[in-house]
């Protein structure tokens, strides 16, 4: 057991009042002000040049063109920036969207679940007076803690730089290079070489404000044959901009396993930018499930960097009310040998729009490549609009590469069958809305499930 | 003719996998080669064909003094040469009509082309005037002759006339698709050809008519290699000579007897007999 | 809650262009000049030629050569304003070899369109002759039109479906005899301002096909049209415009061809057709341009009422094509159908595909996509389906398959869908191969030599394609294609 407890420090700092790209500057200044690290801190202001020199996407950016931003003003949005509390863990309570359910066929209670069952839980607030991260970390060889802190060994947080680093110089377009320099904390994750953590690392985001961009940063450091579950959370409304990203290395034969679920108020926005690189002989599954925000954006990249690389990207999407949402994905094929696969699930109703576009791309010499992405999604009334734009990029000959996408209803002959069986509609097109969804539902952690089903349930009621 | 093989060496990437094997064979002749797994049977055939995977580190191929070696796989194949595959490949789109048409008329002796008429249409005199009109090919002036040679060849293989429009080995079972190899044999009428485990995988049904296929072409013109892990085969088709291959040598050659010794001693009796020691673990739990 | 930083949490469910367009970034291919059979080009010997570049008093001379009515030179000069006004799109095959100030826009072969073969010009005559037209008129089409430059310079059609009603004949025919169905459909399915290179043709047309078949005629055979580009740094603007009136059916078959220059040549196209209730239209391309042809076409057609609408575009050769054959499904009961071949080689950017916009209920769509490429050529799909809200009983099928033949190559599929309605059935697959070693030797153990294996299962790959083409076609298309592979392999 390795205990990380630092000690309670709450830093005062004035309120910062400043808005948008435009503040940068000073945000970055008072930074270091209150005492940052230098190099860090001049990593911020690399991000916030490459934010300052671009515009906002444009409709003429093929990648944004389906989701406008003339709506917003994000230039007039507070700063959620005001001080960092490092809390010991002293309210590691067990966060509420984990459920281990009682019986598996039958979703009606959850058994209790103790701090034990996994190897840590993080939970962060952000938007609130103060930006507050609370810790509990007990899995030896599992290091948690944020940029900057003495929480993980200095060679884990040099590579963890490395990433930061190399994202800031990667990002393309405005949000990601803002997150980059204005990250309200940046939340390291890391596992040593061969180690396996077998219970499941959960954060959890509790996010909140009114006109506030809150600034989210996960970076997920795995080295050689190590392996790991993240269990990942968002909920929260208010009124905010949420621009937060997720970046990680999966070194040589080790496993990442992430679980994202988003479950933010239906006002809220969303931005939400991922990369994440995968070496050689290791793997990766991402499952993303997006539920919540009113206005969403997301995109996922992956690198398989090195041969025998494999990647899963899974997600499910429900679109309901008024919902705008567009998640991409990219699944870089640069060595040879990789293998990938992305399933991504949809369900649209109301007057919701949901949008997917998926890319593979194989770079030359990236040889027996063999990717796959499918996309399908489920319309469930007019007025719903889903949008598929699943893409291919081949750059070499000695590639299997194939995409798929469906649209449809529910099929007439599949209620039938059911009400044959004594459903009546609306729970017969409950169960098959919750079975197009369970393919990906299902492959994610026992202890999300339930969650994510709940929440789709709710949204079928009035189907 | 002769198909003379001499002291052969062959690898695929850094592997050694034939160590030395000698082999003559003539027109007439039926030569088995049994072996366990991984004793070099497949590289032999494929060696033999030119497969690109394979490389050639010593010895000689003669066919009736030339160098097959230096041939390419299709001029291979026009000197009467044949592999029948133990895992014939699937081309969509190719007609089986089409490509035999086509083999036929290249064993015939006719120039290659690349002009190859479409499947099932006869040229019409002339092309429409767009893009780059030229007229076609004349219309081939031996299609009836060829359709009926077929026809009586698929009957004489109990395979379905339909599948003359089907695409190549698409969608094929395997027992079909090893009927398709010797139907093939039969019309491109080999001097040698070489069967490579057609019987493995199949019914004792599917097993009589390849059999029917390959002694259907025996005569004094024919010789065939037919390389097989099993002895029920060669109960359908009795071979002149055995040869049995033991970790990329010819270990023991003989008559039909040595199959029923194989079948009664098994392998390992093979291995003391003639005094084999085992190269590694790893072939000796192929051998178990 | 205050969130005056959006104006409305209703964002943007609204309005987009509809229209197809990537992120695709521009590649310089290596340029490989090709053995090209349709080289051969005769001294320019036009009666008449404007300057190179384009503005007014340009558009006037065609205008008034044409001696057209007032209302088309209206037309247009208000194209050429949109054409100024338009960019040039983002997305696609590299343009930016295109010097519009440095192309012919209009050059006049002839006095007039001729009736007879012999009554052309020599040389003319001997394009023609080289190019198998004449001889093709006699065995098996009902109509036949050529033009050479900017006018059409033969126009013929058979008797008996002259007497029938059915008209073939030069859009400047059209428009001095047939003003009001000229008037009546004339720039309504492609408008005017629809894109720049619309534009362009809208203000520059010359040339083309106007077709109309009365009501229940059926023309049996197909109808041709052949463009050939013999001028340097020209600019080809053909426009076609096919009506098929109610429950009648045609064939429409278009060849071109171009002599290669070391400077480029645009064909800028339009053409629109308008299947009129439970009429069918088929419309066949295949298009070899030289490889240094700039070909951006814009081609769209509307379907009414049970009317069906079908485009076969073949792309060969040319430097640069984009053309995505739309189909716009009006009417209930209609259906469309797309049928693309791509072939890409060294220097080429084939970027193709197909748009379908499902207007009304029980509408169906089949996009059939086939592409190859080689010694670093790209193809790309580029397709949209979209279905309109509200709509019942919508399918749509896109299959796009793609072969590369080399490590060099690239093959890139863009398709777009977007669905507003429910009760619909849209299905899209894709899948990217190669020839692999082993069927390679699978065939040459028959014998088959290695350029002839890789034909045979190319070949193989477009079958399914090709067989839904009329036999002539068919046999063209695939010697078009044997042309392109010699020499591809080893």
């Amino acid at each position: 057991m390795q205990s990380q407890d630092s000690a309670v420090k709450v830093e005062k700092i004035a309120s910062f009042t400043h808005q948008g790209i435009a503040a940068l500057d000073q945000l970055i200044a008072k930074r270091l002000g209150n005492g940052e690290d230098k190099l860090i801190n001049a990593l911020r202001s690399k991000a916030a040049l490459r934010a300052q020199q671009r515009a906002w996407p444009a409709a003429d950016e093929e990648e944004w063109r389906r989701s406008r931003l003339s709506a917003f003003d994000f230039d007039s949005l507070l700063y959620g920036y005001d001080g960092v509390a490092n809390l010991q863990s002293s309210d590691a309570l067990i966060p509420d969207f984990l459920c281990k359910p009682v019986d598996p066929l039958d979703f009606d209670g959850c058994a209790e679940l103790q701090s034990d069952d996994f190897s840590g839980m993080v939970k962060v607030k952000l938007g609130h007076s103060s930006v507050e991260y609370s810790l509990d970390v007990k899995s030896k060889g599992l290091y948690v803690g944020l940029l900057g802190d003495k929480s993980v060994p200095s060679a884990l947080a040099a590579k963890a730089l490395n990433i930061l680093e190399d994202m800031i110089a990667r990002s393309d377009n405005r949000f990601q290079s803002w997150n980059l320099a204005a990250y309200d904390l940046a939340l390291l994750v890391c596992v040593e070489k061969n180690q396996t953590i077998e219970k499941p690392l959960v954060i959890d985001w509790q996010l909140s404000g009114e006109d506030k961009v809150l600034h989210g940063l996960v970076i997920v450091v795995l080295e050689e044959s190590s392996s790991l579950t993240v269990l990942e959370h968002q909920s929260g409304s208010g009124g905010f901009l949420l621009n937060d990203g997720r970046y990680a290395n999966v070194a040589a034969n080790a496993q990442l396993n992430w679980n994202l679920v988003r479950n933010v108020g239906d006002e809220e926005v969303v931005v939400s930018h991922g990369h994440i690189v995968v070496e050689r002989d290791a793997r990766l599954k991402f499952a993303q499930s997006e539920l919540g925000g009113g206005w969403v954006k997301t995109r996922l990249a992956t690198d398989l960097a090195g041969e025998g690389a494999d990647v899963h990207l899974e997600g499910l999407y429900f679109g309901h009310g008024s919902q705008h949402v567009d998640l991409r994905t990219v699944q870089n094929h640069l060595a040879p040998r990789a293998s990938s696969r992305a399933l991504y699930k949809g369900v649209v109703r109301d007057e919701a729009r949901t949008i997917y576009q998926g890319l593979i791309f194989v770079a030359p010499g990236a040889n027996k490549t063999d990717a796959y992405l499918n996309n399908r999604n489920l319309v469930l009334n007019d007025g719903a609009r889903a949008d598929s734009i699943p893409t291919l990029e081949i750059r070499t000959d000695d590639v299997k590469c194939s995409h798929g996408s469906t649209t449809s209803k529910l099929l007439d002959e599949h209620l039938f069958y059911l009400q044959n069986r004594g459903f009546s509609v609306k729970d017969a097109k409950a169960m098959l809305i919750e079975a197009f969804l369970g393919q990906v539902s299902g492959s994610m952690s026992e202890l999300v499930q339930t969650k994510i089903q709940a929440v789709v349930l709710g949204r079928v009621e009035d189907v | 003719m002769t198909l003379e093989i001499t002291d052969l060496h062959a690898r695929i990437e850094d592997k050694p996998i034939l160590k030395g094997i000698n082999l003559t064979i003539k027109t007439g002749e039926m030569h088995a080669i049994m072996g366990p797994n991984g004793s070099g049977k497949s590289t032999l055939s494929n060696v033999i064909m030119g497969h690109p995977s394979y490389e050639v580190t010593a010895g000689k191929i003669l066919l009736d003094g030339q160098d097959v070696l230096q041939m390419e796989t299709h001029e291979r194949a026009r000197k009467g040469l044949f592999m029948a595959f133990q895992y014939p490949v699937e081309i969509p789109g190719i007609t089986v009509g089409r490509f035999l048409k086509r083999a036929v008329e290249i064993s015939q002796g006719l120039a290659p082309s690349v002009r190859a008429p479409l499947p099932g249409r006869s040229a019409p005199g002339s092309a429409l005037a767009i893009g780059a009109p030229t007229p076609p090919a004349k219309p081939n002036a031996r299609p009836s002759s060829f359709v009926k040679e077929l026809r009586e060849a698929m009957t004489f293989m109990e395979i379905d006339q339909q599948f003359i429009n089907r695409y190549l080995n698409e969608g094929f079972s395997g027992g079909e698709k090893k009927r398709m190899e010797v139907l093939q044999m039969l019309l491109l009428k080999p001097s040698f050809a070489i069967l490579d485990e057609t019987d493995s995988g199949l019914d004792i049904d599917a097993l009589k008519v390849v059999s029917k296929g390959v002694n259907h072409l025996r005569s004094p013109n024919f010789g065939a290699i037919i390389i097989t892990h099993y002895q029920r085969l060669l109960s359908h088709i009795r071979p002149d000579f055995v040869h049995i291959l033991y970790q990329g040598r010819i270990a023991t050659s003989g008559g039909e007897e040595l199959v029923q010794a194989l079948e009664d001693k098994g392998y390992d009796w093979v291995k003391k007999q003639y005094g084999i020691e085992e190269e590694s673990n790893e072939e000796a739990v192929v051998l178990n | 809650m205050k969130k005056q930083w959006f104006s409305t949490n209703r964002i943007q469910n609204a309005a987009d262009s509809g229209t197809v367009a990537s992120t695709l970034g521009a590649e310089e291919a290596l340029k490989q000049q090709e053995d090209y059979k349709f080289g051969f080009a005769f001294p320019d010997a036009s009666v008449f030629k404007t300057g190179k570049g384009i503005n007014e008093s340009v558009v006037k001379s065609i205008s008034s050569h044409k001696n057209e009515p007032d209302w088309m030179l209206a037309y247009r000069l208000k194209s050429l304003e949109a054409f100024r006004e338009k960019s040039m799109p983002n997305w696609g095959g590299d343009l930016s070899g295109i010097d519009f100030e440095n192309i012919y826009y209009y050059a006049k072969p002839t006095q007039d369109a001729k009736t007879k073969w012999e009554e052309l010009p020599a040389d003319i005559l001997e394009t023609y002759r080289r190019l198998g037209l004449p001889e093709a008129e006699q065995k098996f089409l009902a109509g036949v039109g050529a033009q050479y430059d900017s006018e059409m310079v033969y126009h013929s059609i058979r008797k008996d479906l002259e007497d029938k009603g059915v008209i073939f004949t030069s859009p400047e025919e059209a428009v001095l005899k047939y003003p009001d169905l000229v008037k009546q459909y004339f720039g309504t399915v492609i408008p005017f301002n629809d894109n720049k290179f619309a534009a362009l043709n809208s203000a520059a047309w010359s040339g083309g096909s106007f077709v109309y078949v009365p009501k229940g005629v059926k023309v049996d055979i197909p109808i041709q049209a052949y463009f050939r580009i013999n001028s340097e740094n020209f600019g080809q603007f053909e426009r076609t415009l096919i009506i098929a009136d109610e429950d009648s059916f045609v064939h429409y078959v278009e060849g071109c061809t171009a002599p290669i220059y070391s400077s480029d040549s645009l064909h800028s196209a339009v053409v629109e057709i308008i299947a009129l209730k439970g009429s069918r239209v088929r419309y066949s391309t295949i298009q070899n341009w030289s490889n240094d042809v700039y070909n951006l076409v814009t081609k769209r057609a509307v379907a009414y009422e049970g009317a069906t609408v079908e485009w076969v575009d073949g792309n060969l050769g040319s430097k640069r094509t984009m053309k995505y054959p739309a189909i716009y499904l009006k009417g209930k009961g209609s259906h469309g159908e797309v049928l693309s071949i791509a072939f890409a080689s060294g220097g080429q950017e084939q970027d193709t595909g197909a748009k379908i916009v499902h207007l009304a209920d029980d509408t169906s769509s089949v996009v059939t996509a086939k592409s190859i490429s080689r010694s670093g050529g790209i193809s790309s799909y580029r397709g949209l389906v979209k279905v309109n809200p509200g709509l019942k009983n919508v399918r749509a099928h896109v299959v796009c398959d793609a072969l590369i033949l080399d490590p060099q190559s690239t093959s890139n599929t863009y398709p777009y869908m977007e669905i507003h309605a429910t009760d619909v059935s849209i299905e899209h697959e894709a899948r990217v191969s190669r020839i692999s070693e082993e069927q390679l030797f699978y065939l040459q153990t028959r014998g088959l030599d290695e350029t002839e294996a890789s034909m045979m299962i190319v070949n193989g790959f477009l079958d399914p394609l090709v067989k839904q083409l009329p036999m002539e076609y068919a046999m063209e298309l695939n010697r078009l294609i044997e042309l392109e592979m010699e020499g591809s392999v080893g």
